[in-house]
């Protein structure tokens, strides 16, 4: 039984050891802290020249042999092409013809004839066998309607009166009157010894001339019978005895009518317009333009007007004509020719100056089918006006013809440089400016033109006069205008001319010869910069924001930070000292630290220059070594800064002279920087 | 006082050396682990299926039932062979300042000198565990042989860290030393096995040597739902005199999950979500078998040998391989095209591979029983029963070490129904250990405590292991 309470004992003590067990996890797991020397590589680089000019082809390495490898900024931009285009044109023509219809033309008019009967003359049946009795009356009688006309004013012409004695017996007819029976004006009136003496069955014939008299259509005959009669013989009066009288105008010249016309006679006018212009034309082929036409009818008939310029030529080679129709009474008809692009101005002959363009206008009427009233001085006037005549091709004496050069730029890109690069002067040596120019024109040309040369602060101007040969293709050397005088000019001011600009105006043809000239002639060719990398450089300075490596810290990390050792290794062979030093600056740009701090040896790092020759040639490179503490404030200030401005000073060797130096592709400076940071784990 | 004596002994042993796992993957059989993981001749029933097939026809049960009632069957272990609870705390725990908030210990160089002096001994950190979900033992007859079943789920993870990579995270990138991540282990799987056992009694073939003796043999089919390892980590980190660092790497690393975890990888464009059930679809499958052979001499003196866990698993369901190689000299990190290098040659790729092959934790268990009480001639209090094992280990997947085994355990039943067990075991993972368990057999119902690491009951935060094994089976 003690045997059992023992070994229950043991159980339960085993138990409660190994059931509870004596180990005490910690409450939270939670990493240690601790410092840690991380040392690490920055930068192993090689810097040559030649790597920063990789991706900018302005920069080219001279292949001249004693040059080879200087550095040249060369920059080619095209001259915008400069054509006469719309410059080449003739200056705008007008010019009006008016003319009058004149004489007036109806249809040819036939007799008109009024009746007087037996029973008006005598009492005598007709048809019977009588004594015919002397008699002496008076007689009035209508004539027939005139169709021709409804009424007419005649200038001039001829009444032909025709009296047929249809009686037995010899009569007589005297003072003889044609009336209008409207108003009974005289229309004619027969002087008293005009006497129609006429034989049985016979007749008479008088003309008597018309000057200014108003007919109307509806005419009357008056005038005095008189017939010794049969002398008491008994004669046959025969059916329709009686007088027949006929009448009609001949010869006439009619100032006004109103009738229903026939087609009058045509009008034409041949004419010619003088070239308002200095230019005298072989041949012009248009561009553009266009010819307008207005013409006014003043007649009350509908008119058919022919137009024609003979030198006027279309596409197709055929001389320019056309026709109208206007109505009657229609003003201000217009009528076009929209575009001219195509047509042509040729002279008659080879080699013969057109200084004037012939034309010709007919016109030509409708008959009408109602009555109109017209009259000699009814008139029609054309007005044609050449407008907008630009040429796209022109052969003959071409006046001098002035043309805008279009603005061309020659842009530096100096990249950050123009913002943040500054210095006291510099000195360039050489720097070449030339224009490549081709005419395509047939004539001389003179280029009254000016390069602008552009910087931050500085505007000039260098003019340059140029006489192009006509198909000149030459090179002009803007040294022999002083373009190097002129960019030291900036430089010597502390600037850098950052863009030129050519521009100005010029003028074709300006001795005024025989020639031709198309709108696609033009002048055009390009600029050629080139900036030797032959240069001293004094008091330079350059400004300029850094942009900062994502490291990807948090806060946490930045704060576990508590110094970073950074050892800057330089090897330089490029001719110029520089002096480097840095501010990291907050989101607002205020100071949080300058770089190197304070209690570094020096508050700059320096990269000496290498040594030189006189020709500004690299002898040696120069070895420098320093380094840059950052304790924990500083390095955290560093590394979190948002913005670090980098400032350089250089100089190019010797100090303190702006003696010119070589940069060339070769030229190299070798960065290592590596460091050690101390870092708390965990922190 | 001599117990004491060698109490203190043990534990200066286990403090100055390792916890005690078992030498290859735990069993839950807390008799055995009790008795130092003598599993090719202590396992019996049920518990014999997984650690000796033969024993099950030794078995004087007719019927073993075990599963989650009334104690689940369930071994877990978790520990490191360099760091031990208090070493853990020390660095790990914090510190408090004065205000009282807990904060990270700072190491100074005295500090991070004793940490990295821990990784001489060692530089592992091991978990694993395996529950029995359900086991079935039906013991018919000789005739007719015994037949066994049970379900499984084995976890295992493993995590070998170099001591050049802690040296390099506490002092940096020295100038002129190179570091070296060769050894580097990250090893995890999770397996279900579903095994099938069956044992006969040969005693006829060898009845001129032994009064009895057994072979069996089990059948092991396993899911595999997910594994992960380091293949290869020829890491190597050397900074020169301008501080340039030169890094050479060649790291590969396998990887398989189960579809059902829809793991997000970062070569995938589209995002999956999980969906994990009860049998989740497997990401690779294997076949294994268990050999095993019994024998008793006589009443007092038995033998086992047995062979586990011969086979592997084919991953081939959406497994993943990253891969890094490259050689790089790191001179300028501000030249974004050697960076992009760096990256490269750093930076793992991954990408879905065609499949891997990993090893069950193939271990051959050899084994002898002494019955003491009937060997000694004379009185003896109770029964006791001597256990002499070996296990050794033939592969170093996760769950196992190629470090033999050795143990000494045994089993006191001063009354019939409270075995009391222990042992001690050199070697394995853990070096030495003192194993300690009981049991109590109620009849129809047996429940079983143990522990391979008693030590960590006396010297608490100074133990590197934690080990518990309990479980219970039906008896019919």
């Amino acid at each position: 039984m003690l045997k059992s309470k023992y070994l229950l004992n043991v159980i339960f003590t085993s138990l409660l050891l190994i059931t509870t067990s004596c180990i005490e996890p910690p409450e939270q797991f939670i990493a240690p802290r601790y410092d840690v020397d991380l040392n690490f590589p920055v930068i192993d680089s090689l810097i040559t020249i030649n790597d920063f000019i990789k991706n900018d082809s302005n920069l080219v390495i001279s292949s001249d042999p004693e040059k080879l490898g200087l550095l040249y900024y060369v920059k080619t931009d095209k001259i915008e092409s400069f054509q006469l285009g719309d410059n080449l044109k003739i200056g705008s023509m007008e010019t009006s013809t008016s003319m009058t219809l004149g004489s007036i033309r109806i249809e040819d008019s036939p007799f008109v004839i009024a009746n007087v009967s037996i029973s008006d003359i005598a009492p005598i049946s007709e048809g019977s066998d009588a004594i015919f009795p002397p008699i002496s009356t008076p007689i009035n009688a209508n004539f027939e309607e005139i169709d021709d006309f409804a009424s007419a004013d005649f200038e001039s012409g001829n009444l032909e009166l025709t009296v047929n004695n249809n009686l037995p017996v010899p009569i007589e007819f005297s003072n003889i009157i044609i009336r209008n029976i409207g108003d009974n004006s005289i229309v004619a009136q027969f002087p008293p010894s005009t006497r129609f003496v006429i034989q049985p069955f016979d007749s008479s014939q008088v003309i008597l001339p018309i000057n200014d008299e108003h007919v109307t259509s509806q005419l009357k005959v008056e005038g005095d019978f008189t017939t010794e009669g049969s002398n008491g013989e008994i004669v046959h009066i025969p059916t329709g005895a009686g007088l027949t009288v006929s009448l009609r105008f001949t010869d006439f010249i009619l100032d006004r009518v109103t009738a229903i016309l026939p087609e009058q006679e045509e009008i034409q006018i041949d004419s010619s317009q003088v070239i308002n212009d200095s230019t005298k034309v072989e041949r012009a082929i248009f561009e553009d333009g266009r010819i307008l036409f207005t013409v006014n009818n003043y007649i009350d008939l509908d008119i058919n007007v022919w137009f024609q310029i003979d030198n006027l030529k279309r596409e197709d080679g055929s001389v320019y004509n056309d026709t109208f129709v206007i109505q009657r009474n229609s003003t201000y008809q217009i009528f076009q020719i929209e575009s001219l692009k195509g047509w042509q101005l040729e002279s008659d002959n080879p080699g013969e100056l057109l200084d004037e363009l012939k034309y010709s206008i007919k016109v030509s009427s409708y008959a009408t089918e109602d009555e109109r009233t017209i009259t000699q001085r009814d008139s029609i006037s054309v007005q044609f006006n050449f407008e907008d005549a630009v040429v796209s091709y022109v052969r003959g004496l071409i006046k001098p013809t002035p043309f805008e050069i279009t603005e061309s730029e020659l842009s530096i890109d100096l990249g950050d440089l123009e913002n943040n690069f500054s210095f006291d002067s510099i000195y360039i040596n050489e720097p070449s400016f030339k224009l490549a120019i081709n005419s395509s024109i047939n004539l001389d040309v003179i280029l009254n033109g000016k390069i602008t040369g552009i910087s931050d602060n500085i505007s000039k101007e260098l003019p340059i006069l140029m006489e192009l040969p006509s198909l000149v293709n030459a090179e002009f050397d803007l040294a022999d205008y002083g373009i190097v005088e002129f960019i030291n000019s900036f430089t010597t001011a502390g600037a850098i001319p950052t863009k030129f600009i050519f521009s100005g105006s010029g003028i074709v043809n300006p001795n005024y010869v025989v020639g031709s000239v198309s709108n696609t002639d033009s002048v055009f060719g390009s600029s050629h910069f080139e900036l030797p990398f032959d240069i001293g450089i004094a008091g330079g300075s350059f400004i300029d924001s850094l942009e900062i490596l994502d490291l990807n810290l948090t806060e946490e990390d930045i704060e576990s930070i508590n110094s970073i050792l950074l050892t800057v290794e330089t090897d330089n062979k490029i001719p110029i000292n520089l002096i480097m030093c840095g501010e990291a600056l907050d989101m607002d740009g205020n100071l949080l630290t300058k770089i190197p701090p304070d209690y570094n040896l020096s508050e700059y790092l320096v990269i000496d220059p290498p040594q030189v020759d006189n020709n500004g040639d690299v002898l040696s490179s120069q070895l420098t070594t320093q380094q840059i503490e950052l304790r924990a404030s500083e390095a955290r200030q560093f590394i979190s800064s948002p913005n670090i401005v980098l400032s350089l000073m250089f100089d190019t060797p010797p100090l303190n002279s702006i003696d010119n130096v070589k940069f060339k592709s070769t030229d190299n400076v070798y960065f290592k920087i590596y460091g050690t940071i101390n870092y708390r784990v965990n922190n | 006082m001599l117990i004491y004596r060698i109490i203190k002994i043990l534990l200066l042993a286990t403090i100055s050396l390792h916890a005690q796992n078992g030498g290859s993957l735990s069993y839950p059989d807390a008799r055995s682990v009790a008795m130092g993981s003598q599993f090719a001749v202590t396992s019996s029933g049920v518990y014999s299926i997984t650690s000796n097939p033969a024993n099950l026809a030794l078995s004087k049960n007719q019927i073993e039932i075990s599963t989650v009632l009334p104690i689940p069957n369930f071994s877990g272990s978790t520990g490191s062979d360099f760091l031990n609870v208090a070493d853990f705390n020390y660095y790990f725990g914090g510190t408090r300042d004065e205000y009282g908030q807990l904060l990270g210990r700072y190491l100074n160089t005295d500090d991070k000198n004793s940490l990295l002096s821990l990784l001489n001994s060692g530089n592992e950190i091991r978990t694993s565990g395996m529950i029995n979900l359900i086991s079935i033992s039906v013991n018919p007859g000789k005739e007719i042989g015994s037949i066994g079943f049970s379900v499984n789920d084995v976890f295992g993870q493993k995590m070998g860290i170099p001591k050049n990579f802690i040296e390099l995270a506490l002092f940096g990138n020295e100038i002129g030393k190179e570091y070296n991540f060769d050894g580097l282990a990250l090893s995890s799987s999770y397996l279900r096995e579903y095994d099938l056992s069956y044992a006969r009694d040969f005693s006829k073939l060898l009845r001129k040597v032994f009064n009895k003796f057994t072979v069996g043999m089990t059948l092991k089919y396993i899911h595999g739902y997910a594994y992960s390892e380091v293949e290869s980590a020829n890491t190597t980190i050397y900074t020169n005199e301008d501080h340039s660092i030169q890094i050479s790497n060649d790291m590969k690393a396998n990887f398989a999950f189960s579809p059902d975890i829809a793991i997000n990888w970062n070569f995938i464009n589209t995002r999956r979500n999980s969906n994990i059930g009860v049998f989740p679809s497997p990401a690779g499958k294997g076949w294994g078998i268990n050999l095993g052979f019994a024998a008793e001499l006589n009443k007092v003196w038995t033998f086992g040998l047995s062979i586990t866990d011969i086979g592997n698993i084919y991953w081939n369901n959406e497994t993943v391989t990253y891969a890094a190689n490259g050689n790089v000299l790191i001179t300028d990190i501000t030249d974004s095209e050697l960076l992009d290098l760096i990256t490269n040659a750093i930076e793992p790729t991954g990408a879905y591979s065609s499949g891997f092959i990993s090893n069950l934790p193939t271990t051959l268990r050899l084994g002898a029983t002494l019955q003491l009480d009937k060997f000694i001639k004379g009185s003896f209090p109770g029964e006791m029963l001597l256990a002499f094992g070996y296990n050794q280990g033939l592969n170093n997947s996760v769950n196992n070490t190629s470090f033999p085994l050795f143990s000494l355990g045994f089993e006191w039943k001063p009354i019939e129904v409270i075995p009391i067990r222990s042992g001690i075991t050199i070697g394995g993972v853990d070096g030495i250990g003192w194993s300690f368990g009981f049991g109590i057999d109620a009849g129809l119902v047996e429940f079983n405590l143990a522990t391979s690491n008693m030590s960590t009951a006396f010297i608490g935060n100074d133990s590197k292991l934690v080990h518990m094994v309990v479980g219970s089976k039906w008896k019919f």
